[in-house]
């Protein structure tokens, strides 16, 4: 019996030690969180290309340091090379601990309708990297003309290496619940977690059934949203300085549900987007559904004023039901009243003068911005007001700094909330934005159109990116 | 008197010397503006932009459109007092006369639109256009083929053009 004895004990420590080992193998660098928004490059320079983002607090792994740089990887990672980095970052800016948490979601989960190849470029001439099966779900991001970035559905980092490849976006469907649920996917932790645009509620405060420190305490994933009536307090208490109003969505031209007076106060969480979840401020329960609405993080905390209670974060998450985002539908009627596309020559003859002077090789420098709004730091450089065919419109022209070329419903969100500060009544407003490179003497890159109630019109001239970053 | 006709003609002579001195380095080139347009990835780019353009004045229209036939159908309703139906009247005429004006407005501004469009592509052209002109040393670059009677190949510098504007994207 001791013999038998002996043996289990010694079989159990062996055991052990085996799964110790490997477990160490398989977790090789280490956890690290940005104190801040973070770039991803494609090599060890802030020269070399951009290729993606952290937010503050978003947990990676990483690994391989050299000059200062170290390659990012996906926190759950097991590949020990530096082929599969989705990107490289300045080690300074990663630290062990989260000092500042702002989770932010990005992409959008998708999934096509037929089988569909992914390819190495965007393009039909690309190598096929994988083909994906019908109602397979997809993480997609990077959008480009008719293409899109595919990502696995659990990628967290949103980076371009991080991608498999491009596809044609028009072969996909917003994923749904019931599509989700078809693929077997609804109950799955990482698509749940992805769903969720709750923040991440840090893990050493409550993680339930996490699964916490399973590889050698280095990876702690991030906690399982479960329903849970929520026992601690949460979220930040303010007492507003002004007028806010309330919106049913995290944009400006969403339906609007009520307005907030000064002095009244309120609970916010899920800060996403520069938007605030907005609760009575004796709401118990955590949960983004139980929202009043949505309104802008600038006006609630009213800036400097800031807030006058914040509670420390200690909560848990709850399940929410996500709206699953809708695909935009793109008119496709012909088109009547425009005009054949450019002529010079013909029956109607023109004669243009081309301004040389506007035209010189001198590089202007852009504009430092003063405002920040939709998460854009932005500046207001012109405002005039002129006669256009008969009415009056108030133009304003608007540098936006960005790295990256702002979507057209960005663009839209932008543009209204400029027009919501510049509006008049009986007037008409142009917002017309340039982008970094620009020259803000020349044509715009976006051109949005109000009356003194809504949006009239929108469009891009992608011809103004020439000379640019962007195109 | 004999002093100002000496130098009437000097000065003829001169001018006779140095017109035919230009003539003799003067080399002219062509640039077909409409090509840059059509041809250059710029312009294509820019064509979409118009496109675009006409595709977004064409859905305001259709919905300046539908308020129309709305008010139509409306009064197409036989149960309408007196009062309703002189209400719907007015607001048909309204919504036919905001419907031309909107058509109207949207094809002056795809025009002025275009003629824009035009202008900043080429403006973009003339800067490389001017560099091409120096090396090839040309001292005058025609843009309008309608002038034109003649140019041989040699001289039509338009592909060079096109070709270093696709390589600036």
């Amino acid at each position: 019996m001791r013999k038998i004895n002996t043996i289990v004990v010694l079989s159990v420590c062996l055991l052990f030690l085996v799964v110790s080992t490997a477990s160490a193998a398989w977790a090789f660098g280490e956890i690290r969180y940005p104190d801040r928004p973070l770039n991803l490059r494609k090599g060890r320079s802030a020269r070399t290309a951009w290729v993606g983002s952290l937010t503050p607090g978003q947990k990676v792994r990483v690994s391989f340091l050299k000059d200062g740089w170290v390659a990012v990887f996906e926190p759950d990672e097991t590949r020990n090379s530096e082929s599969a980095a989705v990107g490289y970052s300045n080690a300074k800016y990663l630290l062990k601990k989260q000092t500042r948490v702002e989770p932010k979601a990005w992409g959008e989960l998708v999934y096509p309708w037929r089988t569909l190849n992914v390819r190495t470029t965007p393009s039909v001439r690309g190598k096929k990297v994988k083909t994906l099966k019908a109602m397979e779900h997809v993480k997609i991001d990077f959008p480009e003309d008719n293409w899109t970035m595919v990502f696995s559905p659990g990628a967290t980092i949103r980076s371009e290496m991080n991608a498999i490849g491009y596809s044609s976006s028009k072969y996909f469907k917003p994923a749904t619940r019931s599509s989700m649920a078809k693929a077997g996917l609804g109950s799955k932790p990482k698509v749940a977690e992805e769903r969720v645009s709750a923040p991440i509620v840090v893990s050493e405060a409550v993680s339930v059934g996490s699964g916490q420190g399973q590889v050698g305490g280095a990876v702690v994933p991030p906690p399982v949203s479960v329903p849970v009536k929520s026992s601690g307090p949460w979220g930040k208490v303010l007492t507003l300085k002004k007028k806010v109003n309330i919106r049913k969505a995290r944009t400006s031209g969403s339906r609007y549900v009520r307005t907030l007076k000064p002095g009244e106060k309120v609970r916010v969480d899920f800060l996403k987007n520069g938007w605030y979840a907005v609760f009575r401020e004796n709401e118990l329960i955590r949960k983004e559904s139980r929202a009043l609405g949505y309104a802008l993080q600038s006006l609630v905390e009213g800036g400097k004023e800031a807030s006058v209670s914040v509670v420390e974060k200690k909560a848990v998450s709850v399940a929410v039901p996500v709206a699953v985002p809708v695909a935009t539908s793109v008119p496709a009627a012909p088109v009547k009243v425009a005009s054949s596309p450019t002529k010079t020559s013909g029956s109607g003859r023109k004669t243009m003068v081309i301004d040389r002077s506007k035209f010189s090789n001198t590089k202007r420098v852009d504009p430092t911005p003063d405002k920040t709004a939709h998460g854009y730091q932005y500046r207001i450089i012109e405002k005039s007001e002129t006669k256009q065919l008969g009415e009056t419109w108030i133009t304003i022209k608007v540098f936006l700094a960005t790295k990256k070329l702002p979507s057209t419903n960005a663009l839209k969100d932008f543009s209204t909330t400029v027009w919501r500060e510049n509006k008049r009544i009986n007037k008409k407003v142009a917002i017309l934005v340039f982008l970094p490179g620009m020259d803000l003497e020349d044509l715009s890159f976006g051109v949005t159109k109000f009356d003194d109630e809504k949006m009239l019109e929108f469009w891009v001239r992608k011809a103004t990116l020439f000379g640019t970053e962007f195109l | 008197m004999k002093r100002l006709n000496i130098f009437l003609i000097s000065a003829l002579m001169a001018l006779l010397c140095a017109t035919t001195a230009f003539a003799d380095v003067s080399k002219v080139g062509f640039v077909n503006p409409q090509r840059i347009i059509n041809e250059s990835r710029i312009g294509q780019i820019a064509q979409e932009d118009l496109a675009r353009l006409g595709k977004e004045k064409d859905r305001r229209v259709r919905a300046a459109l539908d308020s129309v036939e709305g008010q139509k159908n409306k009064l197409q309703n036989r149960t309408l007092s007196v009062t309703e139906q002189q209400s719907i009247e007015k607001g048909l005429r309204l919504a036919v006369r905001e419907y031309e004006q909107l058509v109207e407005r949207s094809n002056l501004e795809i025009q002025g639109e275009e003629r824009r469009l035009i202008k900043f592509v080429m403006r973009r052209a003339d800067s490389i256009l001017r560099t091409i002109a120096e090396e090839l040393g040309f001292t005058m670059i025609l843009t309008d083929p309608e002038i034109i009677g003649y140019v041989s190949n040699a001289m039509d510098i338009t592909d060079r053009v096109i070709h270093e504007l696709n390589g600036m994207i």
